[in-house]
């Protein structure tokens, strides 16, 4: 279940998938590309990816744009929903299901931070300036700085994949311990032990960035 | 950083966070002495974690970005929507905001609730179906549904919906603050069911069922809302896009769908039984039949589509969850708390188990037909009746016949035999006399509902409209398996049979183009109709619906080219109905049918190249007409059909050398038709294809007559219908035929006044279309002579045009070329034809006609080629 560099060197050529990849895909096209990626075939991932790509994307925007209730969010993760439309309920093993969340995390991951550095231009551009409550109350929030997480994330990976890969999959991924333990084949007390170290290194990494950009 | 010494540094935190307080102090200190800068690291981090708290990266990505989204919203509270005043927000749910609201323009200020819908949706889109239905939401009067008043789109262009504003709480959550015992849920319940298979028989599915959408008032009625909103706001349910990996959005609440909507599948009125299933085993048990609290929605799915639910009576353990605090088991004896259990488990145990199961079955055939027979069941339980719902009814039905038969079971083996035998005769009887209502019933909802929802006027359903037919065919044939004698069954499965037929490829109507289907279906049910035919003669409505089988069979045999047969059933039917005219001349059933049938006769003579006795048919046809419309003056379909009549004499007459007076008749059928179409502006699609026919005839016989400003003005007025309903319904072979066929009257007329050019344009369209069509239903053999004929005129007109080109050598050799291409596939079109007997005795000259335009097309290339510099 490694996510290697093959990945990350992939990445660009795949970003702008055609419209209408998806239509002609079946389910079980993609659990298939699935299941030949974890037999090792690195081919199956050029189809696969763009698949998921433009299913996360059209699913991101769906929901940023405000189609569902915090509740539902919760038990709806992105990814989940994702996985739902796109591999048929039941037809693959847990293997290839890490497969794929750890897939669509990476990707949920890229389109997110892609959105708000969309977003912070779009201020700049459209000159509206954050109000001092406004700002204070973003503070207090559990708000986080997609873009400068993402930079400390790739900081971090640098240092220890398994951890980067753990934040991945927990909070872009939306995944449980136990989900990110069973994926990453570890024990759940590695996975909250790892968790914990990476959130307070992130959480510096991110503050100490604010406090030197401002 | 190197990775090894954030290791080491990553083990002495993780070490530091799990120590209590007093040792981690000394294991700093330690640290400081042996490694101050780790110390200094870890002290910094440690400090960072104490900041971060629980709350940071523990609340998903996404979820933050759609807070921040949210924020960034302005806020509708104080603005105005159309007529309505925004008050404030009482909600978000599933799809978007709930704002409390009031009519602005109105002196009671009614308050009303106003939801905004947000999402991607195209809010043109979701607009128009609103438009489109929002009449019959409108017409929803019922007690237990909220009434939908209004709708629009918000400056953003959300779409939002105005309705009655409900005062009350979920129907789980009234039940459990009120502490309902499970009678007073049942009943609860049984209003719900009513609300909806009221609108099931005003052809609207919910949907989305769960109990945020059922909110009970503070007097205790329950109010569904939201009907018929994820219809409209879901862009599949009308273009019929089954696409297995969802591109589409789709409405759906993972909880409480159907294992067929979580599918992608045709959704139908079972799929709201299944979710009102989840509903009513929530309501008995304070348990989701799934336990689907705190997990994913992908297992969610799974566990819909593959986990069979427990009883309802075995998940009661501690009596229902939901008991209202304070009176759970903490407060009480546990003694107390068991016996209670134990009554709830008694109440549930069988009947209401059997009941809760058979609403949450898998497939949608085996749950309960309707929300109504679901009530039923109810209503019989509450009674002490035997319900239907059972766990498994044929060894129950096993265990009572053996039972009542234990004495022949034991007497001798022979004995033995023989109480088997009946025994199986027994459960098979029983079970098709029981499944019979439900099965046919279903069948009936499945074609009205999945065939109304997306066969009517909507482009592209042509895969799911397949499937449809091919499911009730399934249905229909395993029904028939085991009919019995019963007469009525017989009756309505041959009806279903040719209603079947008539969606896979009944002519002038909406069909899927699957002429060997139709056939085979139609034959079906003359086979039903011809055994019930012989065992009750004197059942005079059965030998009608005989000869109307004879005539579809023959209808769709003249189609596929086997006009012998055609008209040996055409001769049936006209027996029959002439002996059914007999018995009651005036009946305005039986002379439809004789006007049909001669008819029919007519045109099958026609293709077989028998003009006189054609046009005598067509005589006769007039003659039953006119004959039909003096009993029935205001009779539609009379007018319709002596109309058709009259044209069709007319038809022949200029066809074979009476324009003049071909042009008469036919005037007089227009007139009749004109007179219909007055007392009726909503004329049906078949009228208004009747009107295509009857404009391209006229134009043709004014074209033969010379009157070329009349000729077009009826061509022109025959293509703006044919468009107009080929744009509403683009999978409508019919209606695309009738394109094609304008498009090729007007490429004749133009040949006629001397203009090819035009006409290579038009007859170039009707080729388009028509390769199409003959693709798209082989066995049609209507669609073939239409393709070979295109093809042979659109030759014609560029041979004219080469003929008359004075352009380099080489640009009319390949003029003629192009021509004679064109000749070339008509007459491979005509031969194999030939080749299996199904070339039309009208169009039997063809081939041979072909054949000596190419020779003149090659002649014509010879002298060019002689002409030519290089050779």
């Amino acid at each position: 279940m490694e996510l290697g560099d093959t990945v990350l060197i992939q990445k660009r050529g795949w970003l702008t998938p055609k419209e209408g990849d998806l239509s002609e895909t079946s389910s079980n096209q993609v659990t298939e590309l699935l299941l030949k990626w974890k037999g090792g075939d690195q081919e199956s991932l050029q189809a696969l990816l763009p698949l998921v790509y433009s299913e996360l994307r059209r699913l991101a925007q769906h929901h940023l744009r405000g189609e569902r209730s915090h509740h539902t969010l919760q038990s709806t993760a992105l990814v989940h929903e994702a996985y739902l439309r796109m591999v048929k309920p039941g037809s693959l093993r847990i293997e290839s299901r890490g497969h794929f969340f750890a897939l669509a995390s990476q990707l949920m991951r890229e389109i997110l931070v892609d959105h708000a550095r969309r977003r912070s231009a779009g201020k700049r551009d459209g000159g509206t300036r954050m109000t001092l409550d406004e700002a204070a109350e973003l503070s207090t929030s559990k708000t986080v700085d997609l873009l400068a997480l993402d930079d400390a994330l790739s900081q971090l990976s640098e240092m220890s994949p398994r951890q980067s890969r753990i934040v991945e999959l927990r909070f872009f991924g939306g995944l449980s311990i136990a989900e990110t333990s069973e994926f990453l084949e570890v024990s759940p007390a590695t996975v909250e032990r790892e968790w914990a170290v990476a959130r307070a290194w992130l959480f510096r990494a991110i503050n100490r960035t604010e406090g030197h950009d401002s | 950083m190197t990775p090894e010494r954030w290791e080491q540094v990553s083990e002495a935190l993780d070490k530091a966070l799990h120590f209590p307080p007093t040792q981690r102090q000394d294991y700093l200190a330690e640290m400081a002495k042996r490694d101050p800068e780790l110390h200094r690291e870890i002290e910094s981090l440690l400090a960072s974690h104490q900041e971060a708290g629980a709350e940071f990266l523990n609340t998903p990505a996404v979820q933050i970005s759609l807070e921040d989204e949210a924020a960034r919203r302005p806020t509708l509270i104080g603005q105005r929507l159309g007529a309505y005043q925004i008050v404030e927000l009482i909600g978000t749910g599933g799809m978007g905001e709930v704002y409390r609201a009031f009519r602005a323009d109105d002196e009671y200020r009614m308050q009303v609730a106003l939801k905004v819908v947000r999402g991607s949706h195209d809010s043109s889109f979701v607009f128009q179906r609103f438009k489109h239905e929002r009449q019959i939401l409108a017409s929803l009067d019922h007690p237990n549904i909220a009434h939908l008043l209004d709708g629009g789109t918000t400056g953003e262009g959300a779409p939002y919906f105005v309705m009655e504003l409900i005062d009350g709480e979920p129907i789980d959550q009234y039940s459990k603050h009120n502490n309902l015992g499970t009678r007073d849920r049942l009943k609860l319940f049984l209003q719900v069911c009513s609300a909806v298979q009221y609108a099931h028989q005003r052809l609207i599915i919910h949907r989305d069922i769960k109990p945020g959408n059922i909110l009970v008032t503070v007097d205790g009625v329950p109010k569904l809302l939201d009907f018929g909103i994820a219809k409209i706001l879901d862009p599949s349910a009308g273009t019929g896009t089954l696409d297995p990996t969802l591109t589409q959005f789709r409405a759906l609440t993972p909880g409480y769908a159907s294992p067929e909507q979580i599918r992608g599948e045709p959704i139908t009125t079972a799929s709201d039984v299944y979710s009102l299933g989840v509903v009513l085993y929530e309501l008995l048990t304070g348990h989701h039949p799934y336990r689907v609290a705190g997990e994913t929605a992908e297992r969610v799915a799974w566990a819909v589509c593959e986990v069979e639910p427990k009883k309802p009576s075995s998940v009661v353990h501690e009596g229902r969850s939901d008991r209202p605090n304070g009176l759970g088991s903490a407060s009480r004896g546990s003694a107390q708390t068991a016996r209670e259990a134990e009554r709830l488990r008694k109440g549930l145990r069988g009947d209401l188990d059997n009941i809760v199961l058979m609403a949450l079955r898998k497939e949608p055939q085996r749950r309960y037909s309707s929300a109504e027979q679901f009530a039923q069941d109810i209503c019989r339980h509450l009674e002490s009746l035997p319900v239907i719902a059972r766990k498994d009814t044929a060894r129950y039905r096993a265990s009572k016949f053996v039972a009542r038969h234990k004495a022949g079971l034991a007497a001798s083996a022979g004995g033995a035999v023989i109480v088997l035998a009946a025994l199986v005769t027994t459960l098979y009887e029983a079970n098709i006399a029981r499944r019979r209502f439900n099965d046919v019933r279903l069948l009936a909802n499945s074609m009205i509902f999945e065939v109304h929802d997306s066969v009517a006027k909507v482009p592209g359903t042509t895969a799911s409209r397949k499937l449809i037919a091919q499911r009730s065919l399934d249905y229909l044939d395993s029904l028939s398996h085991g009919a019995g004698r019963d007469r009525s069954l017989q009756a309505e499965l041959a009806t279903a049979y040719v209603k079947v037929g008539d969606v896979q490829g009944q002519s002038y109507y909406a069909n899927l183009g699957d002429s060997a289907g139709a056939l085979a279906s139609y034959r079906k049910a003359l086979t039903i109709r011809e055994k019930l035919s012989a065992s009750d003669p004197g059942d005079l409505a059965n030998r009608l619906d005989l000869a109307r089988c004879h005539n579809k069979v023959g209808e769709m045999l003249a189609k596929m080219g086997d006009r012998a047969n055609a008209s040996a059933n055409y001769q049936e039917a006209l027996s029959l109905v002439e002996s059914l005219m007999a018995q009651d001349s005036s009946s305005l059933n039986n002379g439809n049918e004789l006007v049909l049938t001669q008819t029919r006769l007519g045109y099958v003579l026609e293709d077989m190249g028998k003009l006189p006795e054609a046009l005598a048919r067509h005589r006769a046809a007039v003659a039953a007409g006119e004959k039909l419309l003096a009993t029935h003056p205001a009779d539609p379909l009379a007018c319709h059909d002596l109309a058709t009549a009259y044209n069709n004499v007319g038809d022949l007459l200029a066809k074979s050398g009476n324009p003049r007076e071909g042009l008469e008749i036919y005037r007089k059928g227009l007139a009749v038709c004109e007179w219909t179409s007055a007392d009726d502006p909503n004329s049906t699609q078949a009228n208004s294809r009747g009107w295509v026919e009857d404009y391209v005839r006229l134009g043709e016989m004014l074209t033969q007559l010379g009157n070329k400003k009349e000729a077009f003005e009826n061509l022109q007025k025959a293509m703006s219908i044919a468009q107009r309903l080929s744009a509403a319904d683009p999978q409508n072979a019919q209606a695309r035929s009738d394109l094609s066929a304008c498009y090729q009257s007007i490429g004749d007329s133009q040949v006629a006044f001397g203009d090819a050019t035009k006409a290579v344009e038009n007859y170039h369209r009707a080729v388009v279309i028509r390769q199409e069509l003959s693709a798209g239903d082989v066995h049609n053999v209507e669609a073939q002579v239409d393709l070979a004929s295109s093809y042979a005129n659109l030759a014609q007109a560029k041979v004219m045009l080469a003929a008359r080109s004075r352009a380099a050598v080489a640009d009319r050799a390949a003029r003629w070329l192009d021509a004679r291409s064109y000749l070339e596939k008509s007459l491979k079109l005509w031969i194999g034809m030939r080749h299996n007997g199904t070339l039309p005795g009208s169009e039997a000259s063809q081939p041979d006609e072909i054949i000596r335009k190419i020779a003149t097309c090659d002649a014509e290339l010879e002298k060019l080629r002689n002409k030519s510099p290089h050779p």
